[in-house]
């Protein structure tokens, strides 16, 4: 919690209301007309472009942004519904209030409208009303419960130091921005390189000069070097580039195709179900009037960058300013957080529901009865946004409930923690639980109510949740990261398997596919993708007999292995250490070892590895769990004494951004490129779209018998679904082949890593496995009737 | 165990206190114009606008894109020394006008044989339908009739049985 002394030098504090007609309120009211002025006008000018079409370049989006996130998060920041907060936290209630109104304000005109003869209640018209409604509504409200801004001050009072961080953060921005352009134009990475180091130094000085610089600088700092380590990811690619943003990004095109969201579009997708990859982009984009795709790659990631503020806010509950952007640090430093989740925006907008909902769980501020309220409210964001995040959420809620009963059986535990019934005025440790078995059993029944009875989704996770348990089937390579890892196969062992087990389906189908004599002439054997050359810096290294390869290995498998290490710790010395208890309160160290069991519990059983991903999982722990590494770190370097265990800490957590952000490898090289750096490696082959596909499957979309005939392609083929608006229609599949399951009469299509490499990528048991394509099976069973070069059609 | 626990809750954890900034260098000053002078040659310098335009514009992909036209129908038997019509699409995406030949030919039984070839100029993002009749002379299945750029690496072909 902040400070009496940091509340008070927050730029925002309610205003007192003045008594009508008193000299000082006419004054106020004189002199402020212009930013209630200048807002209409800004509203009334985005109206227009919308409604027009006009497309105006950065104005356009700018206005459109503003209208329907921008100026409505701002009334709602600026009001005092959020008193006591500090500047990141309000910045999260704000948004989160501001996307959930969205979404349930898109839910019931999609509903409602169809009704009263309008049956495209998503198009530009009705989504213009909900922005003016809800920008009208926020105003209304903020008129009635004002919060005095100090913008001025807090600009004219920047320290030195605060400038010299706000600049370097902002400039790692167009850094990368840059960068990812390069890249995408097949030239160096030179300039992303510059975005990272930037990146590095500003949380380095951050960390230097903590206590010069105040908490709204801290949280905008955070927030630009987060908006880098997103946008060098996302900006990959001039179309859709990712996993599961092709997905969704089909789903997103279907609703905003037919100006509406139905759920029997696409009956058995659970992306369908998800509101903040269908109704919410469909809204932003009517809006912005930008590419598509960049509703995603740039609009999402600039909603997203707030989560690590969050983290920041959360931390800074119970922990220094220290301590709190260390835990930063890693969050952002993970690699799932810059790697993954820009293609994964439902999860992102799920992850901005968790952090809020556990900034409302320890609002000591708020009565126990507001900060159920929250809790409740931020479910219902989660489970509309994502369903998986919600379930490892009400995961952690019940494990932590259950975790603070038992450990309040323990007399030397809960001696020190007398429950009491007074709220706001109690300290922590005794401030009464917010997660109770009634506030458990409402965020059940919104999963209920929405997973089950209105998308059908739940059932999916339910046999999920069974085979996890009954299951004897492989798990994910992820949970080799972990530090209790077990097994999984090797992945020539899972492609041998699964040779075989497709030569006996092919057999058994007849003529359906390609014979299997012929295919079984073919083999496919298991590929490793080639590591980046070793750079000058690193064949100076291997001269001095330092193997670089090994090297690169060891640093992310130790530092994979030593955030563990430091949780463990962490949470052992929180338990056991009467200070860190009083200081955390016992609902958030049950919070926390909720979030540890969740963890454990996705990497112990592997069907659930396989199905949400331990390293997804492990991000969402670290929003509650970051700093509790941060203690853990510091408690295994305490007996380097004071000053140097803080030194200590400070340097093995800048090392482990320095290699997970790819800054060291690149540097070096020796290991395997990643996409926000280079145009090769794993994610690229896989992932990447390239142009010539995009023209591929422009000329295939026009062909007749493609959809009763199928299509396959060589690799995950989400990203070439048809997504024209004329030809989304959810009925067009396109199914990933394994060369001994070529359809005969289906198309093929093979894309650019298969043709330039003849490399293609089969998923098996979650990983990404990459195999040989036999290019001679194809030539020999089928026609060639495409060819551009960087992709290939056969019928 | 006490004075440990103490330990572990020391200032590093608790320390909140804001302090008075410590007047520093005004680095700013030079930076800003070096910043500003580094911008100004870039532009100046023809690699370097290049650089700039790699880094701010969309560059085009180019390539050449074969196709047949009646994919989906393609002649699934042939009879030796009698006509067929085959028809395909070049199509220019290289940026620059380009002079194409397409060349067809026949491969069966380890022996080639070309059946035709014309060379036609296509301007940029241009296309060039080609129709034209062919007589291939392949005795033994499976017959292979290709169409190729010379000059570009782009093939498309097809697989036909044989009729007596």
């Amino acid at each position: 919690m902040t400070s009496t002394r940091e509340r008070q030098s927050s730029p925002i504090y309610p205003r007192k209301q003045s008594s009508p007609g008193s000299r000082r309120s006419a004054r106020a009211a004189k002199t402020n007309w212009w930013p209630t002025a200048a807002s209409i006008v800004l509203v009334l000018a985005s109206n227009v472009i919308a409604l027009e079409g006009w497309r105006v370049p950065f104005v356009g989006p700018a206005l459109g942004f503003w209208l329907i996130l921008g100026y409505p998060c701002y009334l709602s920041y600026t009001s005092s519904f959020w008193r006591g907060a500090s500047d990141g936290e309000r910045a999260g209630y704000s948004v989160t209030v501001v996307l959930l109104l969205l979404l349930l304000a898109g839910l019931f005109f999609n509903t409602a409208l169809p009704w009263f003869g309008i049956y495209h209640p998503l198009d530009t018209l009705p989504v213009i009303v909900i922005a003016d409604l809800l920008d009208v509504a926020l105003f209304i409200l903020r008129s009635r419960f004002p919060a005095r801004m100090r913008w001025r001050v807090l600009i004219r009072s920047l320290g030195q130091r605060e400038g010299r961080l706000l600049v370097a953060s902002a400039v790692c921005v167009p850094l990368v921005v840059l960068g990812a352009t390069r890249l995408n134009n097949g030239a160096g990475d030179q300039l992303t390189l510059a975005g990272l180091a930037c990146m590095l130094v500003t949380l380095a000085f951050l960390l230097r000069w903590q206590r010069w610089v105040r908490e709204g600088v801290i949280s905008v700092v955070i927030y630009l070097i987060s908006l880098s380590a997103l946008l060098m990811t996302s900006l990959r690619g001039w179309s859709v580039t990712g996993h599961d943003i092709q997905g969704e990004y089909l789903v997103f095109q279907l609703t905003a195709a037919h100006g509406r969201w139905n759920i029997s579009t696409l009956p058995h997708s659970t992306y369908n179900a998800c509101l903040s990859i269908t109704i919410l982009p469909t809204e932003i984009s009517r809006v912005v009037q930008v590419y598509d795709p960049d509703v995603f790659k740039l609009f999402f990631q600039i909603l997203f960058a707030l989560c690590p503020v969050l983290v920041y806010a959360i931390s800074r509950r119970h922990w220094s300013k220290f301590i709190s952007i260390l835990a930063v640090i890693y969050f952002v430093g993970f690699p799932t957080f810059f790697t993954d989740m820009p293609y994964e925006n439902r999860q992102e907008i799920g992850f901005l529901f968790v952090s809020a909902g556990i900034l409302a769980i320890t609002n000591y501020w708020w009565t126990t009865r507001q900060r159920r309220t929250g809790l409740v409210i931020a479910a219902l964001g989660i489970e509309l946004s994502h369903y998986s995040t919600m379930y490892v959420f009400l995961g952690i809620l019940v494990v932590g409930w259950i975790g603070a009963r038992l450990l309040a059986l323990l007399p030397w535990y809960s001696r020190r923690y007398p429950r009491s019934h007074s709220d706001r005025t109690a300290s922590r440790g005794v401030v009464r639980y917010t997660v109770n078995i009634g506030s458990i059993v409402a965020v059940a029944a919104i999963l209920v109510a929405w997973g089950g009875l209105a998308t059908g989704t739940a059932g999916s996770a339910l046999s999920a949740i069974k085979s996890a348990f009954s299951s004897n089937g492989g798990r994910s390579g992820d949970v080799l990261y972990g530090l209790l890892h077990g097994s999984a196969q090797p992945p020539q062992v899972l492609l041998s398997q699964y040779r075989q087990e497709t030569l006996k389906q092919n057999a058994a189908a007849g003529s359906f596919f390609v014979p299997v004599a012929l295919a079984a002439q073919y083999p496919t054997p298991y590929v490793t993708l080639p590591s980046l050359p070793l750079t000058k810096a690193g064949r100076l290294l291997t001269e001095h007999g330092i193997p670089v390869s090994t090297v690169n290995q060891d640093v992310r498998q130790g530092a994979a292995k030593d955030e563990q290490l430091f949780i463990a710790v962490g949470i052992v010395s929180i338990i056991a250490a009467a200070g860190f208890r009083r200081r955390m309160g016992a609902e958030f160290i049950a919070l926390s070892i909720g979030s540890i069991v969740m963890l454990g519990l996705m990497t112990v059983l592997p069907q659930l590895s396989v199905e949400y991903g331990v390293l997804r999982a492990f991000q969402e722990a670290l929003i509650m769990i970051a700093p509790v590494l941060v203690i853990g770190s510091l408690t295994v370097f305490a007996p380097l004494g004071e000053v140097w265990r803080a030194r200590a800490a400070t340097v093995v957590c800048l090392g482990v951004f320095f290699s997970t952000t790819g800054l060291m490898p690149q540097l070096l090289g020796g290991y395997p490129p990643q996409l926000n750096l280079n145009n090769s490696g794993q994610y690229y082959n896989t992932y990447y779209v390239h142009p010539q596909e995009v023209a591929a499957v422009n000329w295939l979309a026009n062909k007749p018998g493609v959809v009763p005939d199928g299509l396959q392609a060589s690799s995950p083929p989400n990203r070439f679904n048809f997504l024209a608006p004329s030809d989304v229609t959810g009925r067009q599949f396109v199914i990933p082949v394994f060369p001994t399951l070529i359809e005969r009469k289906a198309w093929l299509l093979l894309d650019y890593a298969t043709v330039t490499t003849h490399h293609a990528t089969a998923t098996l048991d979650g990983d990404l496995v990459n195999y040989i394509f036999p290019m001679g099976l194809v030539e020999n069973s089928k026609n060639l009737v495409y060819n551009n070069g960087g992709a290939e059609i056969y019928k | 165990m006490a004075g440990q626990r103490r330990r572990l809750v020391s200032n590093t954890v608790t320390a909140e206190v804001m302090q008075p900034e410590p007047a520093g260098r005004r680095w700013w000053v030079f930076l800003g114009p070096l910043a500003l002078v580094a911008l100004v040659l870039s532009f100046a310098i023809p690699s370097g606008r290049h650089d700039w335009a790699l880094s701010l514009f969309r560059q085009p992909t180019r390539y050449t894109a074969l196709s047949f036209n009646r994919a989906w129908a393609l002649p699934g038997s042939i009879v030796p020394y009698q006509p067929m019509k085959i028809s395909f699409t070049i199509n220019n995406q290289e940026g620059k006008t380009e002079s194409y030949r397409y060349v067809v030919t026949q491969t069966s039984g380890g022996s080639s044989l070309m059946l035709g070839k014309s060379t036609k100029t296509i301007a940029s993002s241009g296309s060039w339908k080609v129709s034209t009749v062919i007589r291939p002379t392949c005795l033994i299945a499976p017959c292979r009739i290709e169409v190729s750029l010379p000059g570009h690496p782009e093939i498309i072909d097809f697989l036909t049985a044989v009729k007596a």
